[in-house]
């Protein structure tokens, strides 16, 4: 084993050598950091980050023009971020109760379904819970790098399983999900009027996982909200707070950037006339 | 002259808007300062719905891009099927066939045959599919 490893074949048959991963030493760190950092922001997810390091290490990269030809770099960076973001979304899922993409607001869905509300005094009121996430989280980590590295050459044959085989294995693993919850098919119609809404969404170009956060976070957005106006007596204390000021200025510049964008654009080809 | 599909939601989300506005005046406690109650933030969801719905439809009407198809009639076609095998699956598993709720093996033997035909590959929006 110890010839193996110095040789560097110690993953010989897998598809990686030693030496291949140590070349990838810096655009892991850095992919890491990446990941960790989106992943903390609320409602960024993985699908950004992924697109953020894949970005950052071509722009590193000594032959960039070799991605998106199969180059390992740009494969190893969206590959870290991906995963780093699922421990960033983590944070302020526990620490403040904000979803960081939608598979924390989704996690958080199924915890309060269970009486835990996620936030600041969940690390007092269920703290033995949230450690064992975190524990999950770690072993999990561990469980995926060996089923990753045993079956790397397998999980890829997967997508030359035919869509007509594929679809009623998919549609039962979502029925399953809908049904033990409540082990009543009341459910299971439910996730098929969401399912028309979804395409409805998809067919009008509204992104899904918003209206996930907002389903997530409308109870505690309300009686925050509720509790603000109850101790300031009007809606001015938004606005007066300078953190809620900053805050409710860049909200309302994303609500109208859109048309405010749109009219300068238009200003300019005045101008350009 | 075609609908654009941004003027079509668009018009849904002003729609929704006023939809919603409307339902928040059936709530008996009136918006105060001290206490604006429950009918505020759905009074702020349907200002934002009826914004951001003017914002698309407006972007939509001014933009001089060509829309991509969303998706073939034979795309339609097949989502309608799979909506309605399910919904059937639905409706039998609730009222015909009670014993056999939870079961898994007559899901698969319900959906394949009507799936098997999607074997077929279609063009469905611009690339083929397998």
């Amino acid at each position: 084993m110890v010839l193996a490893i110095s040789k560097g074949n110690m993953f010989k048959g897998l598809g990686i050598t030693v030496k291949e991963i140590a070349a990838q030493a810096v655009n892991i760190v850095r992919s890491f950091a990446i990941g960790l950092g989106i992943g903390f922001l609320p409602g960024m997810g993985a699908g950004l980050s992924n697109l953020v390091a894949y970005s950052s290490a071509r722009n590193a990269s000594k032959t960039p023009e070799m991605f998106g030809k199969g180059c390992p770099d740009g494969i190893w960076a969206s590959e870290v971020s991906n995963n780093a973001a699922i421990g960033g979304s983590m944070i302020p899922m526990a620490a403040l109760g904000i979803p960081g993409d939608s598979t924390t607001a989704l996690l958080i869905g199924a915890l309060t379904i269970h009486g835990l509300e996620m936030g600041p005094m969940v690390f007092k009121n269920s703290g033995n819970v949230v450690y064992l996430m975190f524990a999950t989280v770690m072993v999990c980590a561990l469980v995926v790098l060996v089923l990753q590295a045993l079956g790397m050459r397998v999980f890829p044959l997967i997508l030359k399983v035919p869509y007509h085989y594929m679809y009623p294995a998919l549609i039962i693993i979502s029925f399953v999900s809908a049904y033990v919850d409540s082990s009543s098919l009341y459910k299971c119609g439910m996730m098929l009027v969401f399912v028309c809404i979804g395409i409805l969404m998809s067919y009008g170009g509204l992104p899904t996982a918003p209206l996930i956060l907002a389903f997530i976070l409308g109870p505690t957005l309300e009686s925050n909200m509720l509790k603000s106006f109850q101790y300031s007596g009007s809606a001015a204390t938004f606005f007066t707070r300078p953190i809620s000021c900053v805050l409710m200025i860049i909200g309302i510049l994303c609500i109208f950037s859109p048309l405010l964008r749109m009219g300068m654009e238009r200003m300019k080809g005045k101008k350009g006339d | 002259m075609k609908i654009k599909r941004d003027q079509l939601t668009g018009a849904v989300l002003i729609l929704l808007g006023i939809v919603v506005f409307m339902m928040t005046t059936s709530f008996s406690i009136p918006i105060t300062g001290a206490y604006p109650g429950p009918r505020m933030l759905p009074t702020i969801a349907a200002f934002g719905f009826a914004v951001c719905g003017l914002g698309i439809l407006v972007n939509g009407t001014m933009s001089k891009k060509e829309e991509k198809v969303y998706m073939v009639k034979a795309g339609w076609i097949r989502i309608g099927i799979t909506l309605a095998v399910i919904a059937a699956y639905i409706a039998a598993m609730t009222s015909l066939l009670p014993w056999g709720r939870g079961s898994i093996f007559p899901c698969v033997l319900w959906q394949l045959p009507w799936y098997l035909p999607f074997q077929k590959g279609i063009c469905l929006r611009g690339w083929e599919s397998r």
